[in-house]
């Protein structure tokens, strides 16, 4: 959070092979390799939800609102 | 009609145009000055209906829809409880191009979904932001259920007035409900005890003044006194005529008296008297903050009764408001007012 403002980085869904091609994602995703860090669902372009780094991972999470929740915990724990 | 004419026509036609439109600009710049919020939504809708055709307003569409939706709720809610919600709500668009460096600086990257699916977009955007916002020194120290159910209650408040974005909302819920069946029992009672106005006004109100413990650790103790005083504004707003309720808590970090000014037989005969009488005596045990509340044709009583209290017991007005909320499951007109002793501190 900046100083006086909550922000809620994201992307538009149109935006999603670009996202996906620029973290190297893009073939895993289309062979089914990628899983949800948080329920474990497979990742589709369909259900890709977001996406956060964390000690030099990239991880992805599903739509589901619950997923996003436990994923942002996640992004904050020190 | 002769030719010399039709310029003159033409000139008075052009002059009447913009005389009309210097009108509507003039409309426009005083709804600005006095009522910027409506320009807003009108600038929200206009985004909504280009959204069809253009990207970059579909982009506006979604982005000042939610932080308008948001912004304006915490608005409210900061009048009736200074610092409930700190943080103002901003959407910013990720740089596909640079989402590398974004990632690097620790950011989740969600998703949004097309204008069309905006509800959904809105109920996701209300869930990220209302547990990291609201209370956030002092949420520790709430018991975590009671936490889970203020942001399940402020959640919905927010979305209340788009009903696809709720029922998204609360269809998410029901699995939570299932896992933990206590949480849908305490959404039940801040869902009663908001309704009647006193979420925020009370309970989110002491629940915040436990920020000056931030960053000491919580601890059970804590825990159980919030548990309690959520009990205690919950009975108090389900109180029935003449049922006699506990109207203080006097704990270890909470000591607040509510004066229900409600008995008008009691104030028939006796006047203020007794409400006064009241706050004295908890005075003496070490009460230092009391909410003074009231239901329509009390409402000038309990402004007498907080102006007594200022001028003759030493208590300052933190706070009052006149508002609409339910009481005895009818809509009416009800009062609260927070008034501290001069010297103690929030």
């Amino acid at each position: 959070m900046s100083s006086d403002y909550f922000d809620l980085v994201v992307f538009h869904e149109t935006e999603i092979e670009a996202m996906l091609r620029k973290l190297n994602l893009l073939e895993e995703v289309n062979a089914g390799q990628v899983r949800c860090v948080i329920c474990n669902k497979t990742i589709t372009k369909e259900n890709f939800g977001g996406v956060f780094k964390k000690e030099n991972e990239i991880f992805v999470v599903c739509d589901d609102l619950k997923c996003i929740g436990n994923a942002r915990s996640q992004v904050d724990e020190p | 009609m002769s030719h010399r004419m039709i310029p003159d026509q033409i000139t008075s036609l052009l002059l009447s145009l913009f005389a009309g439109l210097g009108g509507v600009a003039l409309v426009l710049f005083l709804t600005w000055i006095f009522f910027p919020e409506r320009i807003e939504k009108w600038a929200i809708l206009l985004h909504k209906l280009l959204a069809y055709v253009s990207e970059k307003h579909e982009r506006r569409y979604i982005e000042k829809h939610i932080e308008n939706g948001i912004n304006s709720w915490r608005k409210r809610a900061c009048k009736e409880c200074d610092g409930v919600l700190p943080y103002e709500f901003k959407l910013k668009w990720a740089n596909v191009d640079a989402v590398e460096s974004e990632l690097n600086e620790g950011k989740l990257i969600v998703k949004m979904k097309n204008h069309r699916n905006q509800s959904k977009n809105f109920a996701l955007a209300v869930r990220e932001y209302v547990p990291n916002t609201l209370i956030p020194k002092a949420r520790r120290y709430v018991q975590p259920l009671i936490v889970d159910g203020i942001d399940h209650v402020v959640s919905k408040s927010i979305l209340c007035d788009d009903t696809r974005a709720l029922s998204y909302f609360a269809d998410m819920s029901e699995g939570e409900f299932t896992s933990k069946p206590d949480l849908k029992k305490i959404v039940e009672e801040l869902d009663t005890v908001h309704g009647q106005g006193k979420l925020t006004r009370m309970l989110l109100s002491e629940y915040n003044a436990l920020s000056k413990l931030h960053p000491s650790n919580p601890s059970e103790e804590i825990h159980r006194e919030t548990a309690d005083f959520e009990k205690l504004v919950f009975n108090f707003v389900m109180k029935k005529p003449e049922e006699d309720v506990d109207l203080d808590f006097n704990r270890a970090h909470l000591q607040v008296a509510i004066v229900a000014v409600a008995k008008s037989s009691k104030l028939f005969t006796f006047g203020l008297e007794p409400y006064v009488s009241f706050v004295e005596r908890m005075m003496r045990e070490g009460i230092p903050k009391f909410y003074i509340t009231a239901a329509s044709g009390m409402i000038p009583h309990a402004r007498q009764l907080c102006e007594r209290a200022v001028k003759d017991l030493g208590l300052r007005k933190v706070n009052e408001d006149e508002y609409e909320g339910i009481y005895r499951q009818k809509r009416t007109k009800l009062y609260c007012a927070c008034l501290k002793k001069a010297e103690a501190s929030i």
